[in-house]
């Protein structure tokens, strides 16, 4: 496919050798000829530079000129003129308006090499490839030392199903001895190089490419080829050359170049760093340009159908077959659109067609298990793989295909030898992904270790999983049980738990490269997390154990959709679930659905997906968990499971509503945004963080009509938001002189007074707001933050209690009234309230790790062990790694009698190292080594304690076990005196 | 003729001055570099693209007069500009083993177990890249025994030597890791298949197990292997075996499994001789010639011991870079973009946030300026520049425009940014 986008840039190539021809045979036509032949390179140096409406007029002109002249219509001239015009024409689409004016010039004309070429082109965009063969063939037995012709007859017959021929053909510019000395002819030997693939055709393509950009810098042959020969070779892997640039500065210098800008997409949409809007934008230019490009259209429907809207993918491509009905490429995605929706005799159809006259091209199959990997079905794109493979075992693309499928179906030791066959095939080729997914897998089978118990295979860092098997391991067991009855599924076989010791392992194993953000993910029978050890994530008082019960639910939504459920929808089953299980496993999104509910930018279900492929990806989660508590709410949770169960049976959106809810999608949307105003954003009082839409809105308002103080008010906090007081002064100068005791325009004044610094103004402000009725949670915080500052702790108690009140659920730690009164109180002395408002806040979030290690102190030393135990254990789900805490764990079990588990936590706390100890997560921390003396014994003392409790509950394997690695460890360290109490004990024990 | 060349361009540089002038010949000839003279062609380097450009649209006509006379011939000049972007070594490792005096034995007796029609042709030293094709032969083994055991300490290139061997025979052949050995046995040993894959490993093909000291400690294994060992004499087919340790110095080793081993044809592997060095080197290095740095990779030949992840590591670190991370990533603007900042904010003693500030100062706006320029080579454009510095991408325009000034103005200005490539 990838050159025949290329066949473009040959008839730029005819141009020039029309304008030869012209200066060959400019005898007899009188004093005009020096006229006509400048007008024509002129009207050609134009198209050349992409400049196609001043070309067309140049060849215009030309046309009236030879018109006026009665030049006969066998003139050179008249051939140039009917070329220009036609390549244009083919540029935009019009392909049969090209094809048929080629078609009417006079034979002489017709045979001449640049009209060939093009009548060839618009045959093969009409899908008449044997004639674009036909007439390739008979050009170049004329002419048979023709790179261009040869290359461009090998990528006709290609299109064909004729690969071997094409092959050949190319084979044959290959052995071309000597090369070539013109820059087109290079530029073509290169680009068959190309195509033929391979390490040493690559480095001989490349130097013919240069060597052709050398000779015409001007030409975009070469250089187009030479940008996606280097993205083949390199991959736009960082550190090496970029293909991009090549291609830029073809577009830079030729236009708008169809194939060039084709490449362009494919290379940037394989870089996922990259801008997606820019990205899409160079396929808009394509069909902007051309609406009829083929290659174009089938790459848009492809993107739609991988993101599931199968019946207008496949509408689109039905398009692309009705302009070109042999479209090979076309076919194939054709052929699974049709296998999404089920048409068991279209993918016959298509597929067949796809495979007409080359049943052994394994593309086909390598298209539709690529969509299905897109489509997360990931086990059902394996036999599509292995399909291909079988026809063609060395086909790179489908090998590394079925890798990715196999790895995300959690059989990573046969990834890697499969990537191992693609990288041994594809020698000297850097391809960052394989690179990764290899370098993962070798380090998932040096470094960790495997658990396999209750139905999973855990794979955990050979240094994590002492601590990490004690916890993560019954939470799944757990969640199989609890998820398990209530979704009426189980998994058959091992789910696959890889839990990774750095967020770089993690990122890499899930999405191939470095950077993913996320805390989990699941691929239906593969869960990937981060071990909470990861010094970045223990930061963030992230929730191992809710994310596993997150991740675990995907398991299920999966299995349960026949891994057909939209990602909006699988992540709103695991967000809610989240919340089922513990109120306060939130997400602190509820500022940012205020805001999106008064910018009016809460999606409708039917564009969901799209909030996947940004920067809202978070809302999006969010927003899906609120759709399934509504169902549930409203409908039960049946109702929510019935929706999965649509689209396991593989009805639309739609379909799947009607179904399960008995209303379309879009009814359900409006239903969603009454209970988001009415249930949850109800009572608070905040000011929305105006996005640019809203502002651009509200400015039309405003200026619609001079009464509006709302907009006007609202206009003034956007501005303060973006940091831009002039506009804000404006708009509240607008406000305060039609209204000058306006209440919200008092609280934005103090906004504005505050940061200049005239904090007693500010306050006084605020006060005439509040007095005037206004109320708003950011004005509060801010205004008892200035009062403190002022010394008016009173005033500032009294102000953020109130806040309490605008918004009653924040979880912010840094504006959450409840910690700042908490401070407040510490700070006098108070403790009763300050522990009182600190119970207040972590009974709302679960994300609070200190307040609650504070909490759990003030418990025990109230004598309340159990109320201690409660908030270690909700310490616990944020980090595992603090012995300290494993220690106050164990002994509050102790304390309550409950020896095993206490035993089991003086267990875990021994085998925290110092290294992943949360206690010296401080830069400045002193930290032991871990074969020092002291850490030595902290362990052996914690492990002798444990002992001694399996010992009473009459667990003899594990206290001999823990007995057995004291006494290794004291005799290695030379700590004799642990040594002899070891043994002291040993015998005791044995003794009995 | 490199040295030919560079006697010829050392005479020619007093003509190439007074012909153009001191000041001209300062700025833009005298960096030059002769580095190849080839089919009437000499090769000139120039720094930088910009020189070169310089070079080739003003001087190429003189330097091809004067080169002419003085080598009494007709001569082509081409000036190309140093890391010319051409795609001359996709990888930058050997593709084939390096044969020295410490695998020479292991590499002939492997050699000899391939069929003559696939076999390198010793007679141009092991070296020789020549193939015979000779139609199928009988093989000729050099030893007459089915087993070979190669040992030798990590990093000596024992893998690689016979992953060489494995994908130059004709045939199929089996390869086991010894850990993925011990999957495998321990998978059809719980399903009860173990005689399965003791057919498999009897097959007639040649099988190689390599790391076969990890099988330290494993009797069970030890006792399959040995039996399969055993049951492959009959067959004839080689058997290789590749080992960190001597078969009698692996620890926890079944006795007579070592004998079975000991019985084969045992060669050790060690590390690569100067000479053995001195090539892998040159193929990392890839075309000393036209790179200029065959002292720095001799020198490394001799200085640096070990195996050959030590030799790669030296020779990374001579070129002023790591060795690539476990993990590559996609090309990313702002990373591009932070590397160079920091690269220019370390060179001119600037904080980061100075320069992408609003700072006027002399020194600034030109690091900035250099910052730029920078970027634009490493491929991203104004508009992207412009967005990570907080500036138009107008004003990027003019900030280039204005150093390409300054840079034709002053070689000095020029190779201080050449030095920061």
């Amino acid at each position: 496919m990838r050159s025949l986008m290329m066949v473009r840039l040959l008839v730029l190539g005819g141009l020039l050798a029309v304008a030869a021809l012209g200066q060959e045979g400019a005898g007899g036509l009188g004093l005009a000829e020096g006229d006509y032949e400048q007008s024509l390179q002129d009207a050609q140096r134009k198209l050349l530079r992409g400049q196609i409406l001043a070309a067309e007029t140049a060849f215009e002109n030309l046309f009236e000129d030879l018109s006026e002249d009665e030049v006969p219509e066998s003139s050179r001239y008249w051939v140039g003129v009917e070329l220009g015009l036609q390549e244009i024409a083919i540029r935009r689409g019009d392909y049969e308006e090209a094809r048929d004016t080629l078609m009417a010039l006079p034979e002489s004309s017709r045979k001449t090499r640049a009209v060939a070429l093009l009548l060839a082109d618009a045959h093969r965009r009409l899908g008449s490839y044997k004639k674009a063969a036909d007439a390739l063939r008979q050009l170049l037995s004329a002419h048979p030392d023709d790179c261009q012709l040869r290359h461009e007859l090998g990528e006709v017959l290609a299109a064909d199903g004729q690969r071997n021929a094409a092959r050949e053909l190319w084979q044959e510019n290959a052995k071309l001895d000597p090369v070539p000395t013109d820059p087109i002819q290079l530029a073509f030997l290169g680009r068959s190089l190309f195509r033929l693939g391979g390490r040493a055709n690559y480095e001989i393509a490349s130097r013919h490419l240069v060597d052709s950009m050398t000779k015409a810098p001007e030409r975009p042959e070469a250089r187009t080829t030479y940008g996606e020969l280097k993205f083949c070779a390199y991959g736009e892997t960082d550190g090496f050359p970029s293909g991009e640039r090549d291609l830029k500065k073809v577009l830079d210098q030729n236009g708008d170049l169809e194939s060039a800008l084709l490449v362009m997409y494919r290379i940037r949409s394989a870089n996922m760093v990259l801008d997606g809007g820019k990205t899409e934008g160079y396929l808009s230019r394509v069909l902007d340009r051309n609406p009829r490009c083929a290659e174009a259209l089938v790459l848009r429907a492809a993107n739609v159908l991988n993101d599931r809207r199968f019946a207008t993918a496949a509408r689109q491509l039905d398009e692309v077959l009705e302009l070109d009905p042999y479209h090979r490429i076309a076919l194939c995605h054709r052929t699974a659109a049709a296998l999404m929706l089920n048409a068991a005799d279209d993918v016959t159809r298509y597929r067949g067609r796809a495979l007409a006259g080359d049943p052994d091209w394994p593309e086909c199959d390598r298209i539709i298990g690529d969509h299905l990997a897109a489509l997360y079905r990931f086990a059902d794109a394996v036999p599509y793989f292995e399909a291909a493979l079988a026809v063609d075992p060395d086909h790179v693309d489908s090998l590394q295909g079925l890798a990715r499928c196999l790895i995300y179906t959690g059989n990573g030791e046969r990834a890697r030898q499969v990537l191992q066959r693609a990288k041994e095939l594809e020698e000297g080729m850097v391809d960052a992904w394989r690179n990764n997914a290899i370098a993962v897998q070798e380090l998932l089978e040096e470094e960790y270790q495997t658990l396999e118990h209750g139905g999973f295979r855990m794979l955990l860092h050979k240094d994590d999983s002492e601590v990490l098997r004690a916890y993560l391991l019954p939470i799944h067991l757990e969640a199989v049980e609890v998820l398990g009855s209530k979704y009426g599924w189980r998994p058959d076989g091992d789910t696959t738990v890889e839990v990774f010791h750095t967020w770089d392992d993690f990122s890499v194993r899930t999405i191939g490269f470095r950077g993913f953000t996320a805390l989990g993910a699941c691929f239906g029978r593969l869960i990937t997390l981060v071990s909470p050890v990861d010094s970045d994530l223990r930061r963030q008082d992230f929730m191992w154990e809710a994310t596993a019960w997150h991740e675990y639910t995907h398991v299920l939504t999966l299995g349960v959709s026949k891994n057909r459920v939209p990602r909006w929808l699988t992540e709103g089953f695991s967000v809610y679930e989240e919340r089922a299980r513990e109120s306060s496993w939130e997400r602190g999104m509820e500022r940012d659905l205020f805001d999106a509910f008064h910018n009016q930018d809460i999606p409708p279900v039917h564009l969901m997906n799209r909030l996947f492929r940004g920067p809202r990806i978070l809302f999006g989660y969010y927003q899906g968990g609120l759709i399934v508590e509504l169902i549930q709410k409203r409908y039960g949770f049946d109702k929510a499971l019935e929706l999965l169960r649509g689209f396991g049976d593989d009805l639309s959106l739609t379909d799947t509503f009607e179904r399960a809810l008995g209303m379309s999608s879009r009814e359900f949307d409006k239903l969603l945004l009454e209970y988001v105003e009415k249930d949850l954003l109800r009572g608070i009082k905040l000011v929305p963080r105006f996005d640019a839409r809203s502002m651009g809105r509200m400015a039309l308002a405003a200026k619609r009509d001079p009464t509006d103080l709302q907009s006007r008010i609202n206009l003034c906090w956007g501005a303060l938001q973006n940091g831009n007081p002039v506009d804000a002064g404006r708009w509240l100068a607008e406000v305060l002189r039609r209204d000058p005791d306006n209440a919200q325009a008092q609280l934005a004044r103090a906004a504005m007074l505050q940061r200049r610094g005239e904090l007693e103004a500010a306050v006084d402000h605020w006060r005439r707001g509040f007095a005037g009725g206004a109320d708003d949670f950011d004005s509060r915080v801010a205004c008892g933050t200035v009062l403190l500052k002022l010394g008016d702790v009173d005033g500032a108690i009294d102000q953020w209690q109130r806040a309490k009140a605008c918004w009653p659920s924040c979880t912010e730690q840094a504006n959450a009234p409840e910690l700042r009164l908490a401070k407040l109180y510490r700070d006098r002395g108070d403790q009763t309230q300050a522990q009182m408002e600190m119970k207040s806040y972590v009974r709302r979030t679960a994300r609070a790790f200190a307040p609650r290690y504070t909490l759990a102190e003030f418990e025990k030393e109230a004598g309340n062990r159990k109320g201690e135990l409660q908030y270690l254990i909700e310490c616990n789900r944020i980090d595992p790694f603090y012995r300290e805490m494993h220690v106050r764990m164990g002994e509050a079990y102790e304390a309550l009698g409950r020896l095993p588990e206490a035993s089991l936590e003086f267990e875990v706390a021994a085998a925290v190292s110092p290294d992943a100890d949360r206690a010296y997560m401080s830069p400045r921390a002193e930290k032991p080594a871990a074969d020092s003396e002291p850490e030595v014994r902290a362990r052996s003392q914690l492990r002798l304690r444990a002992a001694r409790l399996r010992h009473g509950l009459g667990d003899t394997e594990r206290r001999d076990n823990l007995l057995e690695r004291v006494l290794q460890e004291s005799r290695e360290s030379g700590l004799t005196d642990l040594e002899a109490e070891a043994v002291e004990l040993q015998q005791e024990w044995q003794g009995r | 003729m490199l040295l030919l060349l560079e006697e010829c361009w050392g005479r020619v540089q007093d003509t190439l001055r007074d012909r153009v002038g001191a000041a001209t010949y300062d700025a833009w000839l005298a960096g030059l570099r002769p580095v190849l003279l080839e089919r009437s062609t000499i090769y000139l380097e120039a720094d930088s693209l910009l020189a070169a450009d310089r070079v080739r649209a003003l001087f190429t006509a003189t330097l091809t007069e004067v080169l002419s006379k003085d080598m009494g011939t007709e001569l082509k000049v081409v000036i190309q500009a140093r890391g010319d972007d051409r795609l001359e070594e996709l990888e930058v490792s050997p593709q084939r083993p390096i044969i020295d005096d410490g695998n020479r034995t292991a590499f002939l007796v492997l050699q000899s177990l391939l069929p003559v029609d696939c076999r390198r042709v010793a007679g141009g030293g092991a070296s020789s890249d020549r193939l015979e094709f000779g139609g199928a032969q009988p093989q000729s083994r050099l030893v007459p025994s089915s087993l070979y055991v190669f040992h030798g300490p990590p990093g000596v290139g024992k893998t690689f030597l016979l992953k060489w061997w494995r994908e130059q025979l004709p045939l199929r052949s089996m390869w086991f890791d010894l850990m993925d050995l011990l999957r495998a046995f321990q998978r059809v040993s719980q399903e009860r298949r173990v005689e399965e894959l003791f057919d498999e490993l009897c097959a007639d093909l040649p099988l190689v197990i390599d790391e076969a000291h990890r099988i330290a400690n494993k009797p069970a294994l030890q006792s399959f292997l040995n039996r399969v060992i055993k049951a492959r004499e009959a067959t004839g087919s080689p058997t290789v075996v590749s080992s960190r340790w001597h078969p009698r110095e692996v620890r926890k080793f079944d006795e007579s499994l070592s004998s079975s081993l000991l019985a084969g044809f045992v060669a050790s592997i060690e590390r690569p001789s100067a000479l053995g060095r001195l090539r892998y080197l040159r193929a990392l290095e890839g075309k000393a010639s036209r790179n200029g740095r065959a002292p720095q990779i001799e020198s490394l030949a001799q200085k640096v011991t070990g195996g050959y992840p030590e030799l790669r590591t030296a020779w990374a670190e001579s070129r002023g870079r790591t060795l690539p991370p476990r993990y590559l990533n996609l090309i990313d603007p702002a990373n591009v973009f932070g590397r160079v900042r920091d690269r220019i904010a370390e060179r001119y003693g600037l904080s980061s946030s100075d320069l992408c500030g609003k700072g006027q100062g002399r020194a600034l706006s030109r690091a900035r300026k250099i910052m730029a320029l920078l970027c634009q080579q490493q491929g991203l454009s104004g508009g992207e520049i412009g967005r990570f510095l907080g500036r138009t991408r107008a004003a990027v325009s003019y900030m280039l425009l204005s150093l390409q000034k300054e840079l034709e103005a002053s070689p000095e200005l020029r190779r201080e940014v050449e030095d920061l490539k």
